[in-house]
């Protein structure tokens, strides 16, 4: 049974989240601030954690860098700071997908059933994607440059790596992306590409030349170093 | 080539006349000549014609050579007279060289007579030369003697030798205060005008023993009016055949002073363009424009916007004593010059303690300022009026001649200048400041209303989707919690909606209240039964005894202020901690009160924040992760206890934590 932890200073909506995820077979955890929720991730890391981002004690983004920095487990912010910089700030802090209050169950249940989709490990044949000194290791979940140095990616990042070097040297549309990778519901949501690949140019190091942005477009792996 | 001679020729005899122009033109000469024979002959030809020479027989019939002699004598003209005579024994000839003839020749031995002419014709020509060589000395020394005591420059003659004064014209008299008689027959190098005994002595060994001349030496020479700054220059000339020394000295104080002025006041207003908040002119004017008018001490002062104070921008030069205690002078206040000056926008000269102008003052300035000896007061003036206005003191007792007083008056105009700008631009800069300020809360605001409304939305939204969804059934009870929540959910947005309705209404002045007299315990009893949830997690302690007297009050608003009281100790402490409701009456000099405190053992507010909490939108900066309430809260209260004509304030408490207290009129 998968467990999951709603870190949320409201108990109404605490309440409401735990007894929907209890009904559908989850294990959940409560907590109503980031060090209590600290506390319950040292004795047992959950499978999925739902994190509001105004929390006592220890705020929210604290509380995504803290688990980026332990884990991989996906973080879902909800959060009644709508804006645009702050959700990318939580994105790039660890966060692999960001609700905005007020929000349904229904949507929330569809999010967390993405993120979890993104954690299975892919029964396809083909398990290793070798591209010119740059190694995409599908079964394994990792990803080298230079044949042997890990990039150390994110479960959402090596997933997004995945889908481009498996269509590499073709252009991958905003949408086609986003779909393959969060779900057919993030059509649009383009700022979630812009972090991550942002993200993973930085792991890239000199490899980054090979991906590139076709204006208006997409993205595009190539296989090979650009003349 | 021959010569022309003109020739009188006084001789009756025509042959000896004719030989002896032969001999003449023998000689070489190319001859022009009249022959007289008498006094009146000789006469006309001295007065009508011009003559290189004269011969003269001796003895005529009715005349002689002696009488044409005296003849040209009484005509004061200077010819050559040459007597050559066939008869004349050597004791006349003795007697007519004494009289003035030139030379004496026999008849009969003329060989002579070439060269006598010639002696005599260059003798004529160096008397001439030396009488109109003469004659040009007189009349130079003439104008000379008037051009040096008619010239504008101050000029000195001594003797080379020893330094004693042969002559000193007019304006140098005048430069050093002495007259002619007085100075006549001292020593250069002993008058009172050297600023010390080696630069005299430097000054004489340059002249007087190495003889060496001066081109425009820089000094300064003590002078009638002061320390002067001079260029000396020299000449060295005859005078009656002794050597001296002719120093003219040229006065540069002005032309330096005004050279040195320009420089300053290039550098002053270089500093004062750059400077552009008030406090940056202050600066420049104590340090730059002080300097540069020589004062040691200088203080600049602006009114405040009500224009009764002088307020210190900047001082130099005082003691840090009486700095603290001008720091604001009442305008109206002591007897100091810049207030007078500011009060009445003219300047104040004060060039000594014996000066007129120092009177209204002096009570003032021997108990305030006794280092100094003189003091200027300008006002700072723009178009709106005084603005305020500069002190400039001196050490010492000055004398402000009338272009001192432009330079410095022109000073305190580029001063004013700058301080109009500067104040100008800190006042944009206030202004932007506000407007950035009142922006950013604006931003703050929304973005805190849009948290705020979206709380209990989500709580609701959350509610009504678990309730709509079809995957799985509800209990009745899960059902009952759910719809309960909705409700509790949407009293909170109508709270939150009433604040906002209540900060409005605050703003525009339209906050109503309905008192009645009313028991406290009735207010904090509503209040109760809406903080009843919130304070679960608090040890929460009510203080209030039960034979309080009532108030005049609207009992709602009244548990309004509690509510949000006991509400924001709830998100600033943790919990567990405790929170104090406590109430008992005071007596104040308005009448008797009821005072309300509620206490927490949270965070506190910092001092710097007390006189702003009660603002509106005036979120605190709260350490990360306590929730910040609207801004609007105590606002709200603010209002509401005023509206009563209580007071609400942070009370100061030893230890952590808050106490708002407030009070309530008894009815």
């Amino acid at each position: 049974m998968d467990t999951v932890l709603i870190v949320e200073d409201e108990a109404t909506i605490r309440n409401i989240v735990h007894k929907n995820l209890e009904k559908r077979d989850f294990n959940v955890l409560e907590a109503e601030d980031g060090l209590i929720a600290i506390d319950l991730m040292q004795q047992d890391m959950p499978t999925l954690a739902l994190i509001d981002l105004a929390l006592p004690r220890l705020g929210g983004l604290e509380l995504c860098s803290w688990i980026r920095e332990r884990s991989d487990m996906p973080i879902i912010v909800i959060s009644a700071e709508g804006d645009e910089k702050t959700k990318v700030k939580a994105l790039d802090l660890g966060a692999d997908d960001y609700v905005t209050k007020p929000f349904g169950i229904d949507e929330l249940l569809a999010r967390m059933r993405a993120v979890m989709r993104r954690m299975q490990v892919p029964q396809e044949e083909e398990t290793r994607i070798d591209m010119n000194g740059m190694v995409v290791d599908i079964k394994a979940r990792r990803a080298f440059i230079d044949d042997e140095e890990d990039l150390k990616l994110t479960r959402t990042e090596f997933a997004l790596l995945t889908e481009l070097a498996r269509n590499a040297d073709d252009i991958l549309s905003h949408d086609e992306l986003l779909t393959k990778v969060w779900g057919p519901e993030y059509r649009g949501s383009s700022h979630y590409l812009h972090v991550y690949l942002g993200r993973i140019r930085n792991k890239l190091g000199t490899y980054s030349r090979r991906l590139e942005t076709i204006s208006g477009m997409g993205y595009i792996l190539h296989s090979k170093d650009p003349l | 080539m021959s010569k022309k001679l003109r020739i009188l020729l006084i001789e009756d005899n025509k042959d000896d006349a004719m030989l002896l122009i032969r001999e003449l033109r023998k000689a070489g000469y190319e001859v022009d000549y009249a022959r007289k024979q008498d006094a009146v002959g000789v006469n006309n030809a001295l007065e009508e014609d011009r003559w290189d020479l004269v011969i003269s027989d001796y003895a005529m019939p009715n005349f002689t050579g002696r009488d044409a002699l005296d003849i040209l004598k009484s005509k004061d003209i200077d010819l050559p007279f040459i007597i050559v005579s066939g008869t004349i024994g050597e004791e006349t000839a003795v007697d007519a060289m004494r009289a003035g003839a030139h030379d004496f020749l026999i008849k009969r031995n003329l060989k002579r007579l070439g060269p006598v002419i010639e002696r005599e014709l260059r003798e004529a020509q160096n008397r001439r030369e030396s009488i109109e060589d003469k004659q040009e000395l007189q009349r130079w020394e003439a104008r000379f003697g008037k051009a040096f005591h008619a010239s504008p420059i101050p000029t000195v003659i001594f003797a080379i030798d020893d330094g004693e004064v042969i002559n000193a014209n007019v304006r140098f008299q005048q430069m050093i205060d002495i007259t002619m008689p007085e100075i006549s027959g001292r020593k250069v190098q002993d008058l009172d005008i050297w600023i010390s005994d080696e630069d005299a002595a430097d000054f004489c060994e340059t002249l007087i023993k190495q003889r060496q001349g001066i081109r425009d030496r820089e000094t300064q020479l003590q002078t009638r009016t002061g320390l002067s700054d001079v260029l000396i220059s020299t000449e060295m000339i005859d005078l009656d055949g002794k050597d001296c020394v002719l120093a003219m000295i040229y006065d540069i104080t002005e032309r330096k002073r005004s050279l040195d002025r320009i420089e300053k006041m290039q550098i002053v207003t270089a500093a004062l363009s750059g400077a552009r908040l008030p406090a940056q002119v202050g600066a420049v004017t104590v340090g730059q424009v002080a300097n540069a008018v020589k004062a040691s001490g200088a203080m600049v002062m602006l009114t405040d916007d009500e224009g009764d104070t002088l307020n210190i921008v900047d001082a130099f030069g005082y003691p840090a004593e009486t700095i603290r205690r001008w720091r604001q002078t009442p305008l109206n206040g002591p007897d100091m010059p810049l207030c007078m000056t500011v009060a009445e926008g003219k300047a104040l000269w004060i060039g000594s303690r014996d000066d007129d102008a120092y009177k209204p003052f002096a009570d003032f300035l021997d108990a305030n300022d006794t280092q100094h000896a003189a003091w200027v007061a300008l006002p700072m003036t723009t178009d709106q009026g005084v603005i305020g206005g500069i002190c400039l003191s001196y050490d010492e007792a000055q004398a402000f001649d009338e272009e001192t007083r432009k330079y410095i008056t022109s000073m305190g105009e580029y001063v004013g200048q700058a301080m109009e700008r500067a104040i100008l631009y800190e006042r944009e800069q206030e202004a932007r400041r506000v407007a950035e300020e009142a922006n950013e809360l604006k931003l703050k605001f929304l973005a805190m209303i849009s948290h705020e409304l979206r709380t209990p939305l989500m709580s609701i939204k959350g509610c009504t989707s678990t309730l709509l969804a079809t995957d799985v059934t509800w209990s009745e009870e899960d059902q009952g919690q759910f719809i309960s929540s909705i409700d509790h959910e949407t009293d909170k947005l109508t709270d939150l909606v009433n604040q906002l309705l209540d900060g409005s209404r605050m703003q525009a002045g339209q906050l109503r209240i309905d008192p009645v007299e009313m028991s406290l315990m009735d207010s904090v009893r509503y209040a109760m039964a809406q903080l009843h949830n919130i304070i679960q997690k608090h040890l929460f302690i009510p203080d209030i005894p039960k034979d309080l007297p009532p108030v005049m009050g609207d009992a709602h608003r009244i548990s309004q202020v509690l509510v949000n009281l006991i509400e924001n100790a709830t998100k600033y402490a943790d919990p567990h901690t405790q929170i104090t409701l406590q109430a008992r009456e005071i007596s104040l000099d308005e009448g008797q009160f009821i005072q309300v405190e509620v206490s927490d053992e949270g965070i506190g507010i910092k001092p710097e924040e007390e006189a702003t909490i009660f603002e509106f939108f005036k979120q605190l900066n709260r350490p990360k992760g306590y929730r910040s309430g609207t801004g609007l809260g105590l606002t709200i209260c603010k209002g509401i206890v005023e509206a009563h004509g209580g007071r609400i304030w942070v009370k100061r408490r030893d230890g952590p934590g808050t106490t708002i207290a407030f009070t309530l009129p008894l009815a």
